[in-house]
């Protein structure tokens, strides 16, 4: 079933656009500052965004940046809305549920769709990012010395190897900060039969998270909200690299993973489904 | 079986929410704080005091909410006070330590090796030598450290009454703490709260509040991980790396400027408060008070005194009666500040003093320079 789901996935016209969408982004933000070469001053603009000049290398960093806070949201609210209420809403459910396989089970092969959605969304930013990275900006100065490396936020020189260990952790991260989205999503998508309120039940989430976050008053429930954490990533391009709020990060989606899909089972499981 | 399903449902659904409810509960609840074998809050305070050499590595983080106004030149520092700041420290010794300011779009580092002390400014690519030093200098992320904050207090306030608190789970360790409450009725403190490593002395974690708001610190500090050995010798070092940019800069020549503007000696003292011989090689500049309720008085020029005060005004100072000139007061539940302007030179006062103090300091001041 799982291998069926990811096929499926695959062959949805949707998600190829939702990807294409996602790395056309900061390509246009790098066409715009290599002709330009107008870069964000110092400590303004997104993260790594007014370093990527001086080194391509940098730029797949700046631009899970700049798709983190909307648009990877976005389109991990519409796959993942549509996980449940599309089958209901095509009229499919009640067939697939005819089949001899277990709700909790097609949940879970949603559930590793939607996984594999986040973690190839947020791989093909990376990887466009740094081919159009290099192309538009270069290798950087250390290049020119003869070295390979990148500048870490810290000074130090991050080697090609930590620097792709570093990109690998953050893929990762950031993929499971989605699948907390993609979690919501399922279980919205089990409430109603229409893929668009269940996507944008998800994007309310996020939007009152992000209003929650520099609250004084929300302080109590900030660390467990779920975009506090989103930008926790930075710290691994530090050197000595720092680990504290990525850990405290991966717990708190971690939870939220678990709620959201417990939830979405006990509703899912004994749901009288006619759709 | 509609029923039945309703009936499961609800013990599903509740098995989810008692899972939620226990996962919020593992992060909230705090852990034991276990035995600290702490000494009594006098001994306690001396080990705080003697906890310099301790060597250690963290990450803390500073919350403050002095609601200062914004300055001008002055952004960075009046930031370490009215929001939250990460810092990452490596502390091997007095001589010898790192201290990284982390922002969200890179990081100001500043390494202190054997007296030579250096910046470095991602966003600038910059690292920067400063060469010489200063007495006076504007507040930066390191001196936000529980250990550096905790320790300046207590010096401050050496004979100042303490009293042991509960201990409590600071960073994953016991620790021990100690209530300092300022003998000055004047004061805009009301105590400070000191938890540090009952065996090595180390602050862990700062509470500073204020009278204004009993209830609630104005400035929080604490170290979220520590860890109580050395760091290794590469961390401590800074490098350039290929393509930034190394500089030399002198240290802020304060002396000079205050020199140019011709100020008068301070005077001996103001408010019932005695002039304290500190910074003598800065004119113009006289701290007065001792224990937690002191203030700085800071001679300005005619010109920026009048900026001020005219902005203080605008922002809603109150303004203060002076035989000669013009002065408004601003109160921060922990500061408090008075500009005076009037003919070629004007005067700041600031300290964690109640503003009626400033305000007798700064009539006094006047009545003076009549």
């Amino acid at each position: 079933m799982i291998t069926t789901e990811l096929v499926l996935m695959l062959r949805r016209r949707r998600v190829w656009l939702c990807w294409a969408l996602l790395c056309l982004l900061p390509t246009v933000v790098a066409v715009l500052l290599a002709t330009t070469r107008l870069a964000p001053p110092p400590g303004r603009g997104g993260a790594f965004l007014s370093a990527v000049l001086s080194d391509g290398q940098l730029f797949p960093a700046a631009a899970l940046a700049l798709v983190l806070p909307v648009f990877l949201p976005i389109t991990v609210a519409i796959v993942s809305g549509d996980a449940i209420a599309g089958e209901a809403s095509a009229g499919t459910l009640r067939y697939l549920l005819v089949r001899p396989v277990g709700r909790l089970r097609l949940l879970l092969a949603k559930l590793v769709s939607v996984a594999a959605f986040t973690l190839l969304a947020v791989v093909l930013v990376t990887v466009t990012s740094y081919v159009v990275g290099v192309l538009a900006f270069g290798f950087g100065p250390d290049a020119e010395l003869g070295g390979s490396g990148i500048t870490s936020l810290s000074g130090a020189t991050l080697t090609p190897l930590q620097l792709a260990g570093r990109t690998a952790g953050t893929v990762g991260y950031l993929a499971l900060c989605m699948l907390t989205l993609g979690a919501v999503g399922i279980f919205f998508s089990t409430l109603t039969d229409s893929p668009l309120a269940a996507a944008l039940g998800v994007l309310a989430v996020v939007v009152t998270s992000a209003a929650l976050q520099p609250l004084d008053a929300a302080e109590a429930v900030r660390t467990f909200l779920p975009t506090q954490h989103w930008l926790a990533w930075i710290d691994l391009f530090r050197d000595p690299p720092l680990l504290d709020a990525v850990r405290t990060g991966v717990e708190v989606q971690l939870g939220w993973i678990l709620v959201a899909f417990g939830a979405a089972w006990a509703n899912f499981t004994t749901k009288d489904v006619t759709s | 079986m509609v029923a039945g399903g309703r009936r499961s449902l609800s013990r599903r659904a509740l098995l989810v929410g008692a899972g939620a409810a226990a996962l919020v509960a593992a992060g909230t609840v705090p852990w034991p704080a276990g035995a600290t074998g702490a000494p009594d809050p006098a001994a306690l305070r001396a080990r705080i005091r003697a906890s310099a050499a301790q060597p250690y590595t963290g990450f803390a983080e500073a919350s403050g909410r002095l609601g200062l106004p914004d300055l001008p030149q002055l952004g960075q520092a009046i930031a370490l006070f009215t929001g939250t700041t990460r810092i990452r420290v490596f502390h091997a010794g007095p001589q010898r330590w790192r201290v990284d300011e982390l922002t969200a779009a890179g990081e100001r580092d500043i390494y202190h090796l054997d007296g030579v002390e250096s910046s470095w400014d991602f966003g600038s690519q910059r690292l920067t030598r400063i060469v010489g030093t200063t007495s006076v200098r504007l507040p930066r992320a390191a001196d936000l450290l529980p250990p550096d904050l905790a320790r300046r207090i207590l010096a401050a306030a050496p004979d100042d009454p303490v009293e042991a608190l509960p201990d409590r789970r600071v960073a994953g360790r016991a620790a021990a703490g100690i209530r300092v409450t300022p003998a000055d009725p004047d004061t805009t403190v009301a105590h400070v709260d000191v938890w540090a490593d009952a065996t090595s002395g180390l602050p862990l974690r700062v509470e500073i509040t204020g009278r204004a708001d009993p209830g609630r610190p104005v400035l929080t500090s604490e170290l979220t991980s520590v860890d109580l050995t050395a760091p290794a010798d590469d961390v401590l070092v800074p490098t350039v790396p290929p393509g930034a940019t190394a500089a030399e800069v002198p240290a802020a020549d304060l002396a000079g400027a205050l020199r140019v503007l011709g100020p008068s000696a301070p005077p001996g003292e103001l408010a019932g408060r005695g002039r304290l011989p500190r910074f003598p090689d800065l004119p113009g500049i006289g701290v007065y008070g001792t224990g937690l309720g002191g203030f700085v008085l800071v001679p300005v020029t005619g010109r920026i005194a009048a900026q001020a005060v005219d902005g203080a005004a605008a922002a809603g100072g109150v303004p203060v009666t002076v035989p000669t000139g013009r002065a408004v007061a601003v109160s921060t539940p922990l500061l408090s500040v008075v500009i005076r302007a009037g003919g070629r030179r004007g005067a700041l006062l600031v300290g964690t003093v109640s503003p009626a103090v400033l305000a007798r300091a700064v009539t006094e001041l006047a009545g003076a320079a009549r």
